[in-house]
């Protein structure tokens, strides 16, 4: 098993699988393109060593994973917020890092991890009330009483009645 | 260019805090950061001479964002930053493989370019998919190297935080914010307006209320660019709550003189046929009739060589470009759309045509005489007739391969359109057959007749999934499956018009006594019902009335 180097934002250098480094589809066609196992470390500018430790443990967990299906709104990937066992236990982290691992998801390309990341923040929101939302992600508000009653009024359709 | 209209919106978005974080980390830059490319290259940058102009641009434009501050999202589309550093490492490498190899370079300007570009903002095909990505992708790749993969750190303070009091609706990219946002249901996204203003605006997306529509609502089949989803979902939340409640405005349209047999409708006009030997099209905003199609109604009777049918108008489909009625005059005629001009006759059957329908390429008609025929739609040539029936075929249904058909013998028969071979045979109902309906899908049949049930069929199987026993009190004269919004409407001799819920029958509606005499035809869509009577009226049951933005809809 052939295995290359990444090298996290503050300069720790880790030593992957290949196979596994290729969950991201940015190192994988840039290993594509340049046609053999490079020797030196690989630079991962966006990305810290904790996080990155982290995105490399989720692709370890899931690098035989089939590839996700090539149609980017397939109703599965879209409608279920459904996540499987071993990804939310991996998700329960401080809301820094699961920020920090859904960035970086983005900038590697690991739509897989991107999806369980957004899926995630879509369930801490799902059913909440504005003000639970605003707990939970420590958010001001800040709309007037005016401001808040306009919406309420544009939104009145959707109450049961 | 997406640059350009992306990052300023994205700057507007950065609240007032995380602007002011982003200020101090641009003004004070770590001196010791080792996460900027610019590190790595400076390392290699003695080693090539290659390595050594990138390395002095990078440089340049590092000390360049310094300066101007949170602007630096605006700066050079022309210059990824996030890759700068896989640039840069991609150079040293074919540089020591061009070491190594002892042979010279070929041409690789252009090769560097692509593949910094293709890195930059992900895989070529997804630009073209969501074209918002690429310059998405392109602004978080300015913005972590310049501090913002740091941000979050920073703002955070003490790592063990679990509220991190950043607003990821500001710091994360629109496509990531749209994305999270698509898998809530309305009442989340709702919720979501009423966070914050930086909450609101990202809930409010088009994007995210499409997914919310279509979870909710099944897959819109009309045009689906430039859309107020969100308008949309209000309309059709307003329009169930108005089919729960069978809350609608009802509209006479008089005019016929005798039963009105057949009916179809779309957003501007409802077509009529008549036992007045007319057929009558109908502005269906205003209810006035526009046009009246019958010999007796031709002010330049000379003109048409097709002639006017000479019976009874028992039956009519239209598209965007043709009608086609039958009647009992043996008859079929074709007229072409918009102008009503009658152009073909499909002479063939012995007896009254009962029912017709049509695709792309075929008309299917059925009679009294027991046949089904098949007509070829651009010549009328009849192509095939279709035997097996033991008595009238009353009502008759074309989808794809299939036709469906059924009859007075009490039995429902599936035909291959090619072959002309009967495939199935569904028998059960102990009573001739009115009518019959196949679902879009071709997985379900919807059928009823004298024996007063409505009964529904696995097309596959073959076999009853369920029966509604004495749906009416008299015989059910008229079907209608409406695949998209689950719902069978049915109208009787018993004067009603019912609608049941087609997952398991349940009744959900009941219009009875509307009409002064038997119902003989009733069609629906999503905002309306419209059904024909022996009393020569057509009834529209309006539940649109006066719904706030019903043009986000069906405008």
């Amino acid at each position: 098993m052939s295995q290359i180097t990444l090298l996290s934002s503050d300069n720790v250098e880790m030593k992957v699988d290949k196979e596994v480094a290729e969950r991201s589809i940015l190192i994988k066609n840039m290993l594509e393109d340049v046609g053999e196992t490079p020797d030196q470390a690989i630079p991962i500018p966006n990305v810290n060593e904790g996080v990155l430790r982290k995105v490399i443990e989720w692709c370890e967990h899931h690098r035989n994973d089939p590839p996700p299906p090539a149609d980017e709104d397939s109703d599965s990937r879209k409608k279920s917020t459904d996540i499987e066992e071993w990804d939310q236990k991996f998700m329960q982290v401080d809301q820094e890092m699961l920020f920090e691992i859904i960035l970086a998801a983005n900038y590697l390309d690991i739509k897989p991890l991107l999806d369980v990341g957004c899926k995630t923040v879509a369930n801490m929101i799902k059913g909440k009330s504005p003000e639970e939302i605003r707990k939970t992600f420590n958010i001001q508000n800040d709309f007037t009483p005016e401001e808040e009653d306009q919406i309420r009024r544009e939104n009145e359709w959707a109450e049961d009645r | 260019m997406s640059d350009a209209s992306g990052a300023p919106r994205l700057r507007n978005r950065i609240s007032t805090r995380a602007r002011s974080t982003i200020t101090r980390i641009l003004r004070d830059p770590p001196p010791k950061r080792n996460d900027t490319p610019l590190n790595f290259t400076e390392n290699i940058a003695a080693t090539t001479s290659v390595s050594e102009d990138l390395a002095h641009s990078s440089r340049t434009n590092d000390v360049r964002n310094q300066s101007r501050g949170p602007r630096v999202v605006q700066d050079g589309s022309d210059d990824p930053g996030s890759t700068s550093g896989i640039q840069s490492w991609l150079l040293k490498l074919r540089n020591v493989n061009r070491d190594r190899q002892a042979r010279s370079v070929t041409p690789r300007g252009g090769f560097m370019n692509t593949v910094a570009q293709g890195y930059s903002s992900g895989q070529g095909k997804e630009r073209s998919h969501r074209s918002s990505v690429g310059s998405h992708r392109k602004v978080l790749g300015h913005l972590i190297p310049s501090g913002f993969g740091t941000m979050l750190n920073s703002a955070g303070g003490n790592r063990r935080d679990s509220c991190t009091g950043i607003d990821i609706m500001t710091v994360f990219p629109v496509e990531i914010v749209s994305q999270i946002l698509s898998y809530l249901d309305h009442n989340s996204l709702l919720s979501c307006e009423l966070v914050s203003h930086s909450w609101r605006s990202a809930a409010l997306s088009s994007h995210v209320w499409r997914h919310a529509f279509e979870a909710e609502h099944g897959t819109w089949k009309g045009r689906s660019y430039w859309r107020d989803w969100k308008s949309m979902f209000e309309v059709k939340t307003t329009l169930n709550k108005r089919w729960l409640k069978g809350q609608v405005n009802p509209t006479y349209l008089k005019g016929h003189t005798d039963s009105v047999y057949c009916v179809q409708f779309d957003q501007e006009k409802i077509i009529t046929g008549s036992r007045d030997r007319t057929i009558r099209v109908w502005d269906i905003a205003t209810g006035e009739c526009t046009k009246i199609i019958g010999s007796a109604h031709d002010p330049n009777p000379g003109s048409n060589t097709i002639g006017y049918h000479k019976g009874s108008i028992l039956c009519l489909q239209f598209d965007d470009r043709i009608l086609v009625t039958g009647s009992s005059d043996h008859t079929c005629i074709v007229y072409s759309l918009p102008d009503f001009e009658p152009f073909l006759t499909l002479p063939g059957h012995r007896m009254g045509v009962l029912d017709v329908c049509f695709d792309d390429l075929h008309i299917v008609s059925c009679s009294k005489d027991t046949s089904v025929c098949v007509w070829e739609r651009s010549t009328g040539l009849l192509l095939s007739r279709l035997r097996g029936h033991e008595g009238p075929v009353n009502a008759v249904q074309l989808r794809g391969n299939l036709v469906a058909s059924a009859s007075g013998d009490a039995r429902i028969k599936l035909w291959d359109i090619e072959s002309g071979y009967c495939v199935r045979t569904f028998s059960g109902h102990t009573r001739g057959l009115a009518c019959i309906q196949l679902s879009e899908d071709c997985k379900t049949i919807v059928s009823g007749g004298n024996d007063q049930s409505i009964r529904v069929w696995d097309v596959d199987s073959g076999s009853l999934r369920y029966e509604i026993r004495d749906a009416h009190k008299s015989l059910v004269r008229s079907l209608y499956l409406d695949s998209q919004n689950g719902r069978i409407i049915s109208g009787s001799y018993d004067q009603s018009v019912r609608v049941w819920d087609l997952e398991g029958g349940e009744s959900l509606l009941n219009f009875p006594r509307w009409h002064g005499s038997w119902i003989l035809a009733a069609r629906a869509d999503d905002r309306r019902i419209v059904s024909t009577s022996q009393d020569s009226q057509v009834l529209v049951l309006d539940f649109s009335s006066e719904i706030r933005g019903l043009g986000s809809m069906f405008g």
